[in-house]
């Protein structure tokens, strides 16, 4: 039960990052490498919002969706500063450029936070644990499985059901017949960029607790998401879903039954899926696909 | 209007000329070097004289061939960490190289059959991913030395030539980078090279002409695979040692910055950012704890200022200068027929 418990809440926090990466991915199609950065930066700024002290939980997850607006702000800006320049480049550039990106976000994390591991304390209340069925589970984890659920359902939301989410379903089908609709694709990057990056710095400040700060953080989680978003199919985000937690759970009951494999899990996910549906789990692959 | 026969002719030997230039240039160094460089500095220049190779190697994938991969340093590892585990035996020099080569190829061509199920960016975080997972694999196996890696590497002999003293082993150094750079270079003349360009450009199209597509990208990833192998035993061989850092993925980005510093359209463009990105980080790594930031600040302005590379360089400025020149302009855009610019483009 508590391997079940432990593997749905680090799979939530995977998934965090990687909807983000996907979102981005699948209507920008830039793979970004500064993904992490912005998460390590997330946990950096609910860590600057917070001091470092013990709150209380409603003031907690304030503070933790401050510093993922933040975050997204900044995303907006580099949007602004980097990204707009690299549409029109081949993608190995862009994915340099997002390099690079992540080379300064991580240089200015150490030269605010210095490299000391820096840590952020479980707010008041949540540090107990709840009793299901016997088993007693972390009540931070049971937080972190319901903010995962929320942003489920509030993405599936603004995709499905609002005109934002048609517009955005439709540049990343096709980008020039969605601007010769009148779509203000540009715009559309911009916010797409900003709420994917948004979610990156959720995920961090979500993280802060559970990890000690250091700006290496920035690539502990970016390879795991990267595996999570190519498992789950480019571009989809139910896939995402779908493959962090099946990724959580793998490592979890690996840690407790085969400790020395549980470091592999990501690789005998992604192994398995690579050989049995190359597309993803719920990929169309037409992204994948579409450029070679 | 193309340029007048002896104009072009002249323009010609100006540029055998200064071929011919850089060409003793860099002789005379590689003999220079060893005298006037200090042991220390001389490690430096051998590290960046596999780097040479390793980032010619990435560009045979990146510039060539359009494979953007992001594992390369899987290769470079293994390269590594196979003359790392024969040093202690008393072998010729050139059977752990030969076997540095094969061990890298062999995984290269392992790696290419299970990433080539994705194209595209798919494909450059499938390797990515790969590569870190060798990376965990090697730093959990006890015989590879963990995170401390191996340790007091000795090159072995070659025949009665003993390695262990630096010239000798620099020397050796660059004629083992020289023929493998040389290799490359004959590659990039060839029409392998051609048909790679072709389907960099158009896989679909290339595939139409009844070009196995799937077989040049394989055949170019184990080249390129064994050359990085090649440049990573040069590597341990001249540090004495190998850690798993030799397999992270910083290691895969390093030569992707030279080559892009230095320009990929060219081919000795990988070969001055591999010089220039290894001295610039020892010296950044004296000066500052920080030097991610200034790293990423300078591949950066590398990218929005200069995208073709330091060797693009002159021609830019060659077009800044001529854009001032009050003498003969270029024709307007709106003048240009397409046939014209496609003269002007074959000139070249």
């Amino acid at each position: 039960m508590i391997v079940v418990a432990t593997g749905l809440s680090d799979g939530m926090l995977i998934f965090l990052i990687a909807s983000g990466l996907t979102l981005v991915l699948g209507v920008m199609r830039v793979v970004n490498f500064a993904h992490g950065g912005f998460f390590m930066l997330g946990a950096y700024f609910a860590y600057a919002l917070l001091g470092g002290a013990v709150h209380s939980g409603g003031l907690f997850i304030v503070l933790v969706l401050g510093a993922a607006i933040l975050t997204g702000v900044l995303g907006l800006v580099s949007e602004r500063l980097v990204f707009r320049r690299m549409y029109d480049l081949p993608d190995v550039t862009s994915l340099l450029g997002t390099y690079a990106l992540l080379l300064i976000l991580e240089g200015l994390a150490q030269l605010i936070w210095g490299l000391d591991p820096k840590s952020q304390p479980e707010p008041k209340g949540l540090v107990s644990t709840i009793n299901f069925s016997g088993t007693p589970i972390p009540k931070y984890d049971v937080l972190i499985v319901v903010v995962g659920v929320a942003v489920v359902i509030g993405l599936q939301l603004l995709i499905k059901r609002t005109g934002f989410g048609r517009q955005v379903t439709a540049v990343a089908e096709d980008r020039y017949m969605a601007s010769l609709l009148g779509i203000n694709v540009p715009r559309v990057f911009s916010l797409t960029f900003g709420l994917g990056i948004a979610l990156a710095g959720l995920g961090g400040a979500l993280a802060g607790p559970t990890v000690s700060l250091v700006p290496d953080l920035a690539l502990t989680f970016i390879l795991e998401a990267f595996a999570v978003v190519i498992v789950g199919g480019f571009g989809s985000i139910m896939g995402s879903l779908v493959a962090a937690l099946l990724l959580g759970l793998l490592h979890s009951f690996l840690a407790v039954h085969a400790p020395s494999l549980a470091d592999f899990s990501l690789y005998f996910l992604m192994a398995a899926v690579l050989v049995l549906r190359p597309q993803g789990l719920l990929g169309s692959g037409t992204v994948s696909g579409a450029r070679a | 209007m193309s340029t007048p026969a002896p104009a072009r002719a002249r323009a010609l030997d100006r540029r055998r000329a200064g071929w011919a230039v850089v060409a003793v240039a860099v002789i005379a160094a590689v003999f220079v070097i060893p005298h006037i460089a200090s042991s220390s500095a001389l490690v430096i220049w051998q590290t960046a004289v596999a780097a040479i190779l390793f980032a010619t190697s990435v560009n045979l994938l990146f510039g060539t061939a359009g494979i953007p991969s992001f594992g390369q340093a899987a290769f470079y590892g293994a390269g590594a960490y196979t003359v790392g585990m024969t040093a202690a035996h008393s072998w010729n020099v050139l059977l752990a190289l030969g076997l540095a080569i094969a061990v890298s190829g062999a995984m290269a061509l392992a790696m290419s059959l299970f990433a080539w199920r994705t194209t595209g960016l798919a494909f450059a975080m499938l390797t990515l991913a790969i590569a870190q997972g060798i990376y965990t694999l090697v730093v959990e196996v006890s015989t590879f030395g963990g995170y401390n890696g191996l340790l007091g590497i000795v090159p072995p002999k070659l025949g009665p030539i003993d390695l262990v003293q630096p010239t000798t082993l620099w020397y050796f150094d660059v004629v083992c980078a020289g023929l493998g750079v040389g290799a490359l270079w004959l590659i990039s003349r060839s029409p392998f090279s051609l048909t790679l360009n072709a389907i960099r450009e158009d896989p679909v199209r290339t595939t139409f002409l009844g070009i196995n597509v799937r077989l040049y990208r394989v055949g170019a990833f184990v080249i390129a695979g064994a050359c990085a192998g090649l440049a990573g035993a040069l590597f341990a061989y001249s540090n004495g040692l190998v850690t798993p850092s030799e397999l992270s993925w910083n290691q895969s980005a390093t030569p992707i910055i030279m080559l892009l510093i230095g320009g990929t359209t060219y081919f000795w463009g990988p070969a001055v950012g591999a010089v220039f990105l290894t001295w610039f980080l020892h010296y950044l790594t004296n000066l500052t704890t920080n030097y991610l930031l200034y790293l990423g600040l300078i591949l950066m302005a590398v990218l929005v200022l200069l995208p073709h590379g330091l060797l693009s360089l002159p021609s830019v400025v060659r077009r800044l200068r001529s854009r001032d020149d009050p003498g003969p302009r270029e024709p307007e855009p709106e003048l240009q027929v397409p046939s014209l610019t496609a003269s002007q483009g074959g000139s070249r």
